[in-house]
């Protein structure tokens, strides 16, 4: 008995409104009905509309489950495309993972005072590593094509900045969920805030790797100096230094903020 | 405003000194822009495409002032920008980094953004490339694609640096045949050491060396520099600049003829090679 397709369903077949089952019947009953073939329409608009639907199902890029999280939380998807796909910050975040899990472990395992001192005084390292990273000419091979774009490229550091801060927080928030014992090392995070606007304000006249590493640098000098000089964990993470550093990163934002237009331009006196 | 216009720009990296007051003027059609290595092409690119800023100097790129901060984003949202060496995301297929640029160009629509990726892609002969790893693709195809990034939005000022190096002669064809089509209304700037190119599509000429602009007109014109200065011998002339064994087994020499010499046509490399001087060329060639 010879059927043919009816003219709402293939109407509704034609507009792409139909479920892929029916879908996948009328295209096998289409390959022997010239009758039915010929009521589709075969214009190129039609088969160009066809091929793009078929093409951005196949050629885009996935994405990625971070990428996902970030969509789910409000941030639009090119948005957040731009703030997680480049290799540097990739690499930023794995150093921020391992390092703060590595730490936490190991001063959970030993129970140790100066492996806990040496957690405290690393991990607002990590944050300023990744914002080093995540922005510049040396780790990021796309840099010379991102600067002859119009995308504000202070933006683009602000929110790869946050990206790495948040990021590490939540390491750390993780790690102390594995390890209970290292209770008390949020005591890094005001310093991680001052140490990495002391160093996005650098990076405003230095390229970010010299001023993330100069930030270190000092940083380190500091904790060695107060280890040697019998100083307690109090004089670099109590009251009156927690106070410090947070005037230390309200100036260091308003340096950024001051000096914004500096990112835009590479090598010039902006 | 549709023009460039570089007037007295100066630039140095350290000591060296690569702008040494380059001044010259561009409007719609495609600008060759020749000169040894070293002559500061790269650096005057750069300037132009906003990457860097020169130490001194006046530019005006299509009405806009690249030191002022807004003024700077207004080129940037007009310009296509091919650089002579670019790193690339060598884990992303050629779509995803073509996405990302977009993306950087300020393209938010998505489906508007793909749809723009596949035509560029198209237009570079890569479109059966889209889902390929950068990783595996060849040297020309990574030059293509970086050609494509370029015409992203098509742009209204394409600046492009060597665009043609590495790629074959089917490919140089083509990239011939696309530009022209697209610099209809438009102003284009390529940098090559190919004068073949040259004086197949530009209409005008640029040469730079030294960090200065020595020469300025059309690829004709560059030609008639050499009028009445190329020449074949059956001895190596020795007051040639440059001298070399033809196919036949005779000699081709340009520079100042002897009495009586067998004149031939010139080329706009025999133009290029009296404009720069022997001791430029023969740096460029051990380089």
């Amino acid at each position: 008995m010879i059927w043919h397709v009816s003219a709402p369903v293939l109407d509704n077949y034609i507009v792409g409104q139909i479920d892929r089952a029916a879908a996948a019947s009328i295209e096998t009953h289409l390959t022997a009905c010239s009758d039915c073939r010929s009521l589709v329409p075969s214009h190129g608009a039609w088969l160009e509309s066809s091929w793009t639907g078929v093409a951005d199902r196949v050629e885009p890029p996935p994405i990625g489950w971070l990428e996902s999280v970030f969509v789910g939380l409000g941030v639009k998807s090119h948005i957040a495309r731009v703030v997680l796909v480049t290799p540097a910050l990739r690499l930023a975040w794995l150093a921020a993972v391992v390092i703060a899990v590595v730490f936490a472990l190991t001063a959970a395992s030993s129970g140790v005072d100066e492996v806990f001192g040496l957690f405290l005084a690393a991990a607002p390292l990590i944050p300023v590593a990744g914002v080093a990273l995540a922005y510049g000419p040396i780790l990021d091979p796309g840099h010379e094509l991102a600067m002859a774009s119009p995308i504000d490229k202070f933006s683009l550091l602000m929110l790869r900045s946050v990206a790495v801060v948040v990021s590490s927080v939540v390491m750390l928030v993780a790690a102390q969920l594995i390890a209970p014992s290292v209770a008390g090392a949020g005591a890094w995070l005001l310093p991680a805030l001052a140490l990495s606007s002391i160093t996005l304000a650098l990076a405003t006249r230095l390229t970010p790797i010299v001023a993330g590493a100069g930030v270190s640098a000092a940083w380190v000098a500091l904790m060695v100096l107060t280890a040697l000089g019998g100083e307690g964990p109090d004089f670099a993470f109590g009251g009156t230094a927690q106070a410090v550093y947070v005037v230390l990163a309200a100036v260091a934002v308003a340096v950024v903020v001051a000096k914004r237009s500096s990112f835009n331009h590479r090598g010039g006196p902006l | 405003m549709n023009t460039v216009r570089v007037v007295n720009v100066r630039h140095r990296f350290g000591s060296t000194i690569a702008l040494d007051g380059a001044e010259f003027d561009l409007a719609p059609g495609i600008t060759g822009l020749l000169g040894p290595n070293g002559a500061g092409k790269t650096t005057l690119l750069r300037c132009l495409a906003t990457v860097l800023a020169p130490d001194g100097g006046d530019l005006e790129v299509l009405g806009f002032d690249p030191l002022l901060p807004t003024e700077r984003t207004e080129i940037r949202r007009r310009l296509g920008y091919m650089p002579q060496e670019a790193g690339f995301y060598k884990s992303f297929t050629t779509f995803e980094f073509l996405d990302y640029l977009a993306i950087l160009k300020e393209m938010v629509d998505r489906t508007a953004r793909h749809a723009e990726v596949r035509r560029v892609l198209g237009a570079v002969g890569l479109t059966e490339r889209s889902t390929a790893k950068i990783r595996k693709l060849s040297g020309g195809m990574k030059r293509r694609l970086l050609l494509a990034q370029a015409l992203l939005g098509e742009p209204q000022l394409l600046i492009l640096d060597e665009p043609t190096a590495g790629l074959d002669p089917e490919q140089r064809f083509r990239f011939r045949e696309m530009i022209s089509q697209f610099a209809a209304e438009r102003i284009v700037l390529l940098s090559t050491h190919q004068t073949e190119d040259v004086s197949a599509i530009c209409d005008t000429v640029v040469v730079l060396n030294g960090g200065r602009v020595t020469f300025r007109g059309t690829p004709r014109q560059l030609i008639d520099i050499a009028d009445g200065h190329v020449w074949l011998a059956d001895q190596r002339p020795p007051t040639a600049h440059i001298t070399w064994r033809t196919a036949e087994g005779r000699f081709r020499a340009v520079g100042d003829p002897p009495p009586g010499a067998e004149m031939i046509a010139p080329t706009i490399e025999d133009g290029y090679l009296l404009l720069v001087g022997a001791a430029a060329i023969e740096t460029e060639r051990v380089a």
